[in-house]
């Protein structure tokens, strides 16, 4: 069975104990010579009336046990609203009771029992109500010992109802001694006030009001029980009853203490609404720090709160970006220019209101603060936002008071700008994550455009083997190689390398590899390739760059190479019948290096023939410049003594051993300049 | 890397200590740049102590090749180790700049 059902269980056996013993009124005054025996009568009496009591208690517990906590001034008000209700019909009960007295001018006993009972039950209801209600606000943020206190003291209070079966002298002193320690807990649960501490001004003086009217309801109640003791011979006489004012006095003295604590309570509730207010303000700083709303929600969130918890006059918030200047200004109750008047002031006095918190008592005591006469500001907070050293803005606050600003107030500005830099400077390092991540993806495309750029085939004739070797110091580099085949008899290879690293050497790369694509099928001499190379690249070249190339026209049938060497790395022609090298070091300038017409004055075309097994290795100095540890560099003699000790490799093995010793030499495979490594072998 | 700039009746020495790479690079080049502003035009680069030369380095002297043409103002580098010579060599860059064993030669260029 839910609670629920136990509810209107005993809510329906309340009823029906009330209902029976009604009707046990009725007979017991309508037949008193009734022939059931006295004893018994008032022993059934005595058992409904318990039952009565207990399940009407036992259905509210359930009520308002379930019920949830939702304001505090709402739970009064739910008891003063039974009272409401109740009361008039007592009253409507009286007057009719009297109008029909009157009327019959004599007493009448049923008439009079039937309002009594009826009293009895709403009286009853009232009491249950109340006293749940008052365990929720007893028991509002209680300790362990207040919630076994009132346990105890509940099961009591049940258990004084079968103080009905007994009869007793109230002002007894054996009966106070014995009811002492009940009273005694009582009086401590009436002290758990807790919730008081909870209420704003507003609930408080409402509270006030409702407990005042809850004490003239109880009054009312009370006097309606001793109006009917006195008027007339009552077979229920709640007057008697110790469990109905037991709890009806502790109800009463609860409605007591909590109005006195209440009125104490208002001065200094103005202060905790404040400090509540703080709290909140923080919370709401602190949630827009977890949220990921906009950098500009925390100014205004810091702005507003900090204006609204030092209750200051005006405010303004300045927010610089990372190179200093302005990014974000805003303002309450004060215009920029009078903003820009204080500022000048303070700069006249020396106050710089970017680099330390600054508090000044009254503005109007400094020199040169004659232009703020107009103004009514006088005492100014100013504390600068940082994260890591670096100044994001500055907080001014300022009071018509002068000295207006405690060390309380200060502290919890403090506190708020430290929160609101941390978010601040987290919104920021956010974006430039997002920043990097965004130029880690362009990078990587880059990447991918510039492997596109290189020639993925490099079987350009049948009678040429070639292997190739690049990888770029950053993800992007300057090396360059092509290879194009103009026909069956004429091939080119070219091998570049452009000065600088990383990115812009990466662009100079690609418009290389245009020049190239543009004026190869040409089948121009290398020489003059390179002049027209050089003309080209001298109307988009940097100042300060330029780019090295070696053209090699080869004839795989006449085994002829002619070339050119536009300053770039010499390459190596490995003789395979005697395993000589032959050093290509003709004279040549670089592309770039001077850009007017006479550079054809400075590149040549050298020619050469080579024999079956030969191989020609091409490189860049990324290759020749490797170093070790101890800034030695790999070199031209370790590469010619490798190449002549492997001179029988194919152009695969060759490529590999070379860059393997020269990675084995440096100590890592990470090449600190972009490396190009291309190896033909003539067959 | 580190630069010593020094008059010499009408020539303007600048030494070159150090490594010259894409960073220190600058630093000659505001190096140069300055001499040509105050009208140096007989510059002695002494390379003595240049013991690498980077493509940025180079490219600081290549970038004035024209701007010397055009001024006439010349420039002459010196005490040029094996080394560094070799990379002016094989960009071809020797044929653009004049390079001399020492001093004396560089100022019987300029003179």
């Amino acid at each position: 069975m839910s609670l629920l059902h136990f509810k209107r269980l005993y809510f329906s056996l309340a009823l029906i104990s009330w209902i029976i013993l009604l009707v046990n009124d009725v007979l017991i005054i309508q037949h008193p010579e009734n022939n059931y025996p006295i004893i018994f009568s008032d022993i059934a009496m005595n058992v409904l009336l318990s039952t009565f009591f207990l399940f009407t208690f036992l259905g509210f517990k359930i009520q308002i046990g379930v019920q949830r906590t939702g304001q505090l001034t709402d739970m009064l008000w739910q008891v003063f609203l039974l009272g409401a209700v109740t009361i008039p019909i007592t009253i409507i009960i009286k007057l009719a009771g009297d109008l029909l007295l009157q009327k019959q001018l004599s007493q009448d006993a049923l008439l009079t029992n039937i309002f009594n009972h009826i009293n009895l039950g709403l009286i009853t209801i009232f009491i249950a109500n109340s006293f749940y209600v008052w365990k929720k606000m007893i028991l509002f943020q209680k300790s362990n010992r207040t919630d076994i206190l009132w346990h105890l003291f509940e099961y009591a209070v049940l258990i004084s109802i079968l103080s009905n079966f007994f009869s007793f002298t109230i002002s007894q002193q054996s009966f106070i001694l014995a009811t002492a320690p009940l009273t005694v807990t009582g009086i401590i649960l009436t002290f758990n006030l807790k919730w008081v501490a909870f209420m704003n001004y507003k609930q408080k003086w409402r509270s006030i009001l409702l407990l005042a009217l809850l004490i003239v309801i109880i009054f009312t109640f009370l006097e309606r029980i001793y109006e009917h003791h006195i008027i007339s011979t009552l077979i229920i006489d709640l007057s008697d009853n110790i469990f109905i004012l037991a709890t009806m006095g502790f109800i009463l003295a609860n409605c007591f203490v909590a109005l006195l604590v209440l009125l104490f309570n208002l001065p200094t509730s103005s202060v905790f609404e404040q400090k509540f207010g703080e709290v909140m303000l923080f919370q709401k700083l602190h949630q827009t720090l977890q949220l990921g709303d906009k950098e500009e929600d925390v100014y205004s969130i810091l702005l507003e709160s900090s204006k609204v918890t030092v209750m200051a006059d005006a405010a303004w918030l300045e927010i610089r970006d990372e190179r200093n200047s302005l990014k974000d200004f805003s303002s309450i109750q004060i215009d920029e220019f009078d903003v820009f008047e204080i500022k000048k002031t303070l700069r006249k006095n020396q106050i710089n209101i970017l680099s330390e918190p600054q508090y000044i008592k009254n503005i109007h005591d400094y020199p040169f603060a004659d232009k703020l006469k107009h103004l009514s500001y006088k005492s100014l907070l100013m504390v600068p936002l940082t994260s890591n050293n670096q100044t994001l803005g500055t907080l001014v606050l300022a009071k018509n008071l002068a000295d207006g600003f405690d060390k309380e107030m200060v502290d919890i500005i403090f506190t708020f700008v430290s929160q609101a830099s941390i978010a601040i400077k987290n919104f920021r390092l956010m974006s430039e994550a997002i920043q990097t991540e965004r130029y880690k993806e362009e990078i990587k495309i880059a990447k991918e455009v510039q492997k596109s750029l290189i020639p993925s085939d490099l079987n350009i004739h049948p009678l040429i083997q070639m292997n190739a070797f690049s990888k770029g110091a950053a993800d992007v580099g300057g090396d360059y190689y092509d290879v194009f085949r103009i026909s069956d008899e004429v091939c080119i290879v070219v091998i570049g390398d452009v000065s600088g690293h990383g990115t812009s050497a990466a662009f100079t790369m690609a418009q290389m590899k245009g020049i190239f694509h543009s004026l190869v099928h040409m089948n121009l001499s290398p020489e003059v390739f390179m002049s027209h190379a050089n003309l080209a690249l001298s109307k988009c070249l940097e100042k300060k760059i330029f780019i090295t190339l070696s053209y090699f026209i080869l004839y795989p049938k006449i085994q002829k190479i002619e070339y050119a060497r536009a300053g770039h790395c010499p390459a190596l022609l490995l003789h395979n019948s005697t395993g000589n090298l032959s050093v290509l070091d003709g004279k040549g300038l670089g592309l770039g290096l001077t850009r007017n017409q006479s550079y054809s004055s400075f590149i040549h075309k050298y020619e050469l023939h080579y024999s079956t097994g030969d191989a020609l290795i091409l490189y860049t100095d990324g290759l020749v410049e490797a170093h070790n540890t101890s800034r030695e560099e790999y070199g031209y003699d370790r590469l010619k003594r490798l190449i002549v000790e492997h001179s029988q490799a194919s152009a695969k093995e060759m490529n590999d051993v070379i860059i393997e010793d020269v990675q084995l030499f440096m100590g890592t495979t990470q090449f600190e300049d972009d490396c190009t490594l291309l190896v033909l072998r003539f067959v | 890397m580190h630069i010593n700039t020094s008059k010499e009746q009408e020539y303007y020495r600048i030494a070159i200590e150090g490594d010259l790479d894409a960073s220190s690079s600058i630093q000659l080049d505001e190096a140069i740049a300055a001499a040509r502003a105050n009208g140096e035009h007989k510059i002695i680069v002494d390379c003595q102590e240049l013991h690498y030369i980077s493509s940025a380095g180079l490219g600081v002297f290549m970038s004035y090749i024209q701007d010397f043409q055009n001024d006439g103002c010349s420039m002459v580098l010196c005490h040029m180790s094996e080394k560094v010579k070799q990379v002016f060599a094989i960009l071809g860059l020797d044929e653009l700049i004049k390079i001399v064993p020492g001093i004396d030669e560089a100022k019987a260029v300029l003179a």
